[in-house]
């Protein structure tokens, strides 16, 4: 090995080394604390819970819209989706009441409970692929009449 | 400079080990320093990685000789597009590049989800270290690309094959897709190892895998670019191990694409999407295995060296510990919730899984069968293209349909009454279309005959996917048209530009059919003046041609080609001497016509010393709708995987509350 390849290799080891140890470099305090705080597992499942009811939901209108779900089964399965998007939104609202949060109400990424026309309580902004984690299919619940 | 090379190399493997092992205590006892360090240590690898990878280069570019794989692959008069993609022209070189992506992609994805998947990450990066560790280690000690030695004064130069603009994309495109694979697993069994198999894994690897999944389907095409112009034999896909090697994980994670979704909607199929996420990653490595280790005679196995063992090893090792992992976990794994109907979109999905995934296990039977025959019988038994032509059909005509029958079905449950109404439409589109082609006497090829059917059955239910659900975008008053249209596409990306991908799907399926059904092929010994017919096409041999060019003797047929007694242009067909390689490489003529999508294919076999020549032309219909495909595919893709600022927001939401436990997600 050359000497200028033995001074970059050297600077190469030590530039790696400072950028790994950075974080024990910091002052004390500066971190709160050294340990992972553990993931709030109930919460989060919670949350993921009320993402698919709600996704659910918004799919059965989608398909009803666009023709795939008659209205005979679009009736039959709205009631059961909907209670199951109400209980998970009161597993998720427990958890934030148990946190001393405001609750399901207040939160900004859940779709308002507008009365819909259709009864599904969507607005249209609560749709699409973002709203639930499960990506819902296009929500464009509205009052417009199913597609024939 | 390759002291420098191998430095950074055995700093790699030394910070990628401290990722391992530091990561992996900092997560078992929840250290925050520990486990950020090695975070770092991870990037810092990457970074070491990149100087490696710059000073190959360098050593490429300027014709270092006295480093050894300078030296076996590239030449003097090798020019400097060809010299710089000899980077991936050998096995250490290849294997350089394996951990470059491997160790960019790791870090990229570590960082990106660090405060998405909090619970899961810790145990991701040393699972991410550990795999790059072991490129690291083979670099470092087994297959070293700065191995030096005494300069000779010139290169043995690059296989001629090799000399291909399509392999300076296929290769680095193909190590994406196999390495990206590396993410989904990565995660996945982060996810079980920390108990946390929910979907936060999956949201956070979802573009990823799709990133991983595209960039590994558009390398398989553009590697049967390469085959079509470069091999020379007038086809698109021979069913080498080494393409089956890439087309399986391919087809795995087809089935995990589609799979996953189940398990977002209706958390279902987890065991099933864990076995799919490690079997992928596995056949990726297996794959790797195939191409450098020997075991399987392939076009492919110029890289052929001692670390199949390792290899070998490593996919053990990871499908051991993945089973394990799977099987301990099992409890937490089960479904909680049950597919509602058979007539539904996640029973159509399930179906589609089961289509590919026996499909691939078909490639795989078909690729091991010699080693498996050699071993049993004593005689290696090599399977063949009609036993993969077989099982293609019989898998991938029920997978064409059930493209065109899911996007129709509703999601849970679907009435048969409803989904005929839904169906109707596209059948009649369908069944007019095949009675057309039967009666226009397309009935040679009773399978693609019922392809092309089927694929007209997709198209149609594509177009009526898009117009219903513009339709009902446009019900909702307040937009045009062509806003309802973009809206309905960039409010669910994902499905729309899958069907985009099933679009692409339908006219490659359109395209091989056209080549393996249909295509026409002569064979013509002629001299100067000739004229002879190839299916549609006149043509007329004008006579040959001798070049030297800088680094091959270049021996040409030039033809005049007519059709319909228009003279439509020329095609020039030859062989290639490499002298530095003291190889010979053929060079195909092709003239598209862009109208039909079709080509007029020439081999110029043998050049004799008569003057005459022996010709070997074919005709392929619709082959060009295969290289279109590529394009859809990859628009269908970007798609799909386009980052949607407002899921990125929500997801900051619900993460940032960890802080702020008021605000509920």
């Amino acid at each position: 090995m050359t000497a200028v390849a033995l001074a970059l290799s050297a600077a190469l080891a030590a530039c790696a080394v400072l950028f790994v140890a950075r974080g024990f470099l910091r002052r004390p305090g500066e971190r709160e604390d050294d340990v992972l705080e553990p993931v709030d597992q109930a919460r989060l499942a919670a949350l993921d819970a009320r993402d698919r009811a709600l996704a659910a939901l918004q799919e059965l209108e989608f398909d009803h819209r666009t023709g795939k779900v008659s209205d005979d089964d679009y009736a039959r399965l709205l009631g059961p989706l909907r209670q199951e998007a109400a209980r998970a939104l009161l597993a998720v609202d427990a958890h934030a009441a148990a946190d001393g949060g405001p609750g399901e109400a207040a939160r900004e990424d859940v779709p308002e409970p507008v009365a819909s026309p259709d009864g599904t309580g969507l607005a249209d902004e609560a749709g699409g692929e973002d709203a639930p984690v499960a990506e819902p299919d296009d929500a464009v619940a509205g009052p417009a009449p199913r597609e024939p | 400079m390759p002291g420098l090379g191998s430095a950074a190399l055995a700093l790699a493997l030394g910070l990628l080990l401290y990722t391992l092992v530091v990561g992996g205590y900092a997560a078992w006892k929840g250290k925050r320093r520990l486990l950020e360090s090695s975070h770092d240590a991870l990037i810092a690898a990457c970074g070491a990685t990149l100087v490696a990878v710059v000073v190959l280069l360098i050593a490429l570019a300027r014709h270092d000789f006295s480093i050894e794989y300078v030296a076996d692959h590239t030449s003097r008069d090798l020019p400097l597009r060809f010299r710089l993609s000899s980077f991936w022209g050998g096995q250490e070189g290849s294997l350089l590049l394996w951990l470059a992506i491997l160790t960019v992609v790791a870090s990229a994805a570590v960082r990106l989800n660090r405060r998405l998947v909090t619970g899961v990450l810790p145990w991701t990066a040393p699972i991410l270290g550990g795999i790059a560790a072991f490129f690291a280690l083979l670099l470092v000690f087994v297959e070293s690309p700065f191995t030096t030695q005494v300069a000779p004064a010139d290169g043995a130069g690059l296989n001629p094959s090799l000399q291909n603009p399509y392999m300076m994309a296929h290769p680095p495109l193909l190590y994406l897709g196999y390495v990206g694979l590396a993410v989904p697993f990565a995660f996945a069994a982060a996810a079980l190892v920390s108990r946390q198999f929910d979907e936060r894994w999956i949201v956070a690897t979802r573009r990823w895998t799709l990133f991983a999944w595209a960039s590994l389907g558009f390398a398989i095409l553009l590697g049967a670019k390469w085959a079509y112009e470069e091999v020379g034999w007038g086809g698109w896909y021979a069913w080498d191990p080494v393409e089956n090697a890439a087309l399986m994980p391919w087809l795995v994670s087809t089935a995990y694409l589609h799979s996953v979704m189940i398990q977002e909607k209706k958390n279902m199929l987890r065991v099933w999407n864990a076995v799919l996420v490690c079997g992928a990653f596995c056949l990726s490595i297996f794959g790797t295995f195939l191409t450098r280790s020997g075991v399987i005679q392939s076009i492919h196995s110029f890289a052929v060296s001692p670390i199949g063992a390792w290899l070998l090893a490593f996919i053990g090792i990871s499908a051991a510990l993945s089973v394990y992992l799977i099987i301990s976990r099992l409890p937490i794994l089960r479904a909680r919730t049950k597919l509602e109907s058979l007539v539904s979109r996640e029973a159509a999905f399930l179906y589609n899984n089961l289509f590919f995934v026996a499909f691939a296990l078909t490639v795989l039977w078909g690729v091991i069968w010699p080693v498996v025959s050699e071993a049993i019988r004593g005689v290696a038994v090599t399977v063949s293209a009609p036993y993969y032509d077989f099982f293609g059909i019989i898998f991938g005509l029920p997978l064409v349909l059930l493209m065109g029958l899911g996007p129709l079905v509703a999601w849970r449950r679907a009435s048969l009454r409803q989904l005929g109404t839904s169906v109707l439409g596209p059948a009649v589109i369908a069944i007019a279309i095949g009675v057309s082609l039967a009666a226009a006497g397309a009935r040679d090829s009773v399978p693609g005959l019922i392809g092309y059917t089927f694929g007209a059955f997709v198209l149609a239910a594509i177009v009526l996917e898009f117009w219903r659900g513009t339709r009902a975008r446009k019900a909702l008053g307040g937009v045009s048209w062509l806003g309802a249209f973009g809206g309905l596409v960039s409010r669910n990306r994902r499905r729309y530009g899958g069907y985009i991908i099933h679009a692409a799907v339908v006219l490659l399926m359109i395209g091989a059919i056209g080549v393996g059904g249909f295509r026409t092929e002569k064979v013509e010994q002629v001299a100067a003046g000739d004229v002879f017919e190839a299916g549609p096409y006149t043509l007329r041999f004008l006579g040959s041609t001798q070049t030297q060019a800088a680094n091959a003797l270049e021996l040409r047929a030039e033809l005049e080609v007519f059709r319909g007694g228009d003279r439509v242009g020329t095609v020039t067909a030859g062989r290639n001497r490499y002298f530095a390689e003291d190889q010979n490489s053929n060079e195909v003529g092709i003239r598209t016509d862009w109208l039909r999508a079709q080509d007029l294919f020439v081999i110029a076999d043998q050049f004799n010393d008569d003057g005459t020549v022996f010709l070997k032309v074919i005709v392929n219909p619709l082959v060009n709708l295969i290289w279109l495909a590529g394009l859809v595919f990859v628009l269908g893709s970007l798609v799909a995987m386009w980052p949607d600022a407002r899921e990125q927001r929500r997801l900051a939401t619900r993460f940032a509350s960890r802080q702020a436990p008021a605000r509920a997600s």
